[in-house]
């Protein structure tokens, strides 16, 4: 049984398709990384498994039943973009975490606070995109007990340093009950760590297979792979 | 319990934004102040004498009272219709229909502050400068007075009251933004209704506005005055929590299941 399953979702916005036909299983267990290029509907995916809105078509299944507020409590992540609201400091936003989920454990987000260098004193909005990124990664992840981990660009505007550093922190935060999904365009960073793979373009996935098995079915790396399916057939179009 | 958790963020929110509400009154009653109540004062005597105490009512009730309620109304009801500021909150193990009642809790309050203390302030005008200059004038000076020391039931009701157009309005709004064919709808439908909705709600509370300016201008503060004793302020502000509610029912019923926040 899947953590997550999505069957036959599609998600309209006015009048085009960001999502269609999205048929998709999560296991526990599994390090996914959902790969496309930009607006090949990741974000998209993300906002309909973390509730920010609702599929136009299809349903979307947490443990058998369909997704709803309770099943938040398992679930922990964050799409891309700065989504706290702009009267919030730090604390506040650590406060919130503190308040809401009994699993997010308080010492070791403040252990990644100080190691990140972000003062809790400090309003959100004043953060820089990288500083940004930061804080979100921590709050979700110091949901220690939460089953489903979906991080959209987590490594957004971070520099190189400080994205290793939080790889760590991902892979210490990983275990065999859980599941992650983890979007990025710094695949050749992230290919190490994932046991799974998600190709999406134009809102359809291309191809979902294990990581190990791709790279020996395509004597390729998953980085070279994403070149030759997105980079290479964009410049053919560009040349024709 | 999580209710009062969303609470604490709700006040959080308004606390870091009272300075702009704060600077806004001060301005505003400065203005007020500077530029009708300091000219205008002179010309007081006469209007009294031209026995136009009522009118004279209604036009200083719009100007301190009414106008700033109606812009402190917008200012603090506003994220209510604001869905990404609901967003953050969808990550939390509760559905949106507590996240609309801490919203409300919080406009209300926010209102129920700045509202009163604007009505402090046009007490403040009214001691100020209009009962002094009146004292001459019996007739408008009972008037006033009459005013003055019934004026907190007065403004109890008439926060409730606009409680009451709000939830209209939320009622509307619901309605139109949760309706899937009007969501799926080409961009410029979508706007010419909301414009539409828009229109129909100013003329709404245009008329409301109209409706309660001829009230107070014809016999309607006097009995007022008269006739409402306590227990049918009573009634009426039931009538008004209970409008309130019944008209936010379709956007709580709805807020969790149908909307797109981002």
């Amino acid at each position: 049984m899947g953590a997550i399953e999505l069957k036959k979702v599609y998600k309209k916005y006015s009048t085009q398709y960001a999502l269609t036909d999205i048929n998709l299983t999560i296991f526990p267990g599994s390090l996914l990384g959902l790969l496309g290029p930009n607006g090949s509907g990741k974000t998209s995916l993300f906002k309909l498994l973390l509730r920010y809105t609702q599929p136009s078509m299809g349903q979307i299944l947490y443990q058998r039943a369909p997704l709803n507020h309770s099943s938040m409590k398992q679930i922990a992540g964050f799409i891309q973009g700065n989504p706290f609201p702009r009267w919030m400091r730090v604390i506040d936003a650590v406060d919130f975490y503190k308040d809401f989920f009994p699993d997010f454990d308080l010492a070791y987000c403040n252990k990644l606070l100080r190691q990140f260098d972000l003062s809790p004193k400090i309003m959100v909005s004043k953060l820089s995109s990288g500083n940004i990124s930061s804080l979100k990664l921590i709050l979700v992840l110091c949901r220690v007990g939460a089953s489903i981990y979906l991080l959209d660009e987590p490594l957004e505007a971070m520099d190189i340093v400080t994205r290793n550093m939080f790889l760590t922190e991902i892979l210490n935060a990983f275990h065999d009950n859980c599941a992650m999904m983890i979007s990025t365009h710094h695949v050749e960073e992230i290919e190490h760590i994932l046991s799974d793979v998600i190709f999406i373009r134009q809102g359809h996935i291309e191809l979902t297979a294990n990581a190990e098995d791709l790279r020996i079915e395509r004597n390729m790396s998953i980085v070279n792979l994403y070149w030759e399916k997105y980079v290479h057939s964009k410049l053919d179009q560009i040349r024709i | 319990m999580f209710i009062l958790s969303l609470i604490k963020y709700e006040y959080r929110k308004r606390i870091h934004r009272l300075n702009i509400g704060l600077s806004g009154v001060l301005v505003y009653n400065l203005l007020v102040l500077l530029f009708h109540y300091i000219p205008a004062s002179q010309l007081l005597t006469s209007t009294f004498a031209r026995n136009e105490g009522v009118s004279l009512l209604i036009n200083e009730l719009s100007f301190v009272y009414f106008l700033p309620l109606a812009i402190l109304a917008f200012f603090a009801f506003v994220d209510i219709y604001h869905l990404p500021s609901y967003a953050f909150f969808r990550q939390i193990p509760h559905s949106s229909t507590r996240i609309l009642w801490a919203k409300l809790i919080g406009a209300n309050a926010e209102f129920f502050f700045f509202g009163t203390l604007q009505y402090l302030i046009s007490l403040v005008f009214f001691y100020a400068f209009i009962l002094p200059q009146s004292i001459s004038y019996p007739e408008s000076h009972a008037l006033f007075k009459t005013f003055v020391s019934s004026s907190l039931l007065f403004h109890c009701l008439t926060l409730l009251a606009i409680n009451m157009i709000n939830a209209i309005v939320l009622f509307f709004y619901s309605y139109f933004s949760f309706n899937n064919h009007i969501k799926s709808s080409s961009k410029i439908g979508f706007y010419l209704i909301h414009t539409s909705i828009a229109i129909l709600c100013l003329l709404f509370f245009n008329h409301i506005f109209n409706n309660m300016v001829s009230f107070i201008s014809s016999t309607f503060y006097k009995n007022y005055i008269e006739s409402v004793s306590p227990i049918n302020a009573i009634y009426i502000a039931l009538f008004l929590i209970g409008g309130s509610l019944f008209f936010s029912i379709p956007f709580m019923v709805l807020v969790d299941k149908r909307l797109d926040f981002i």
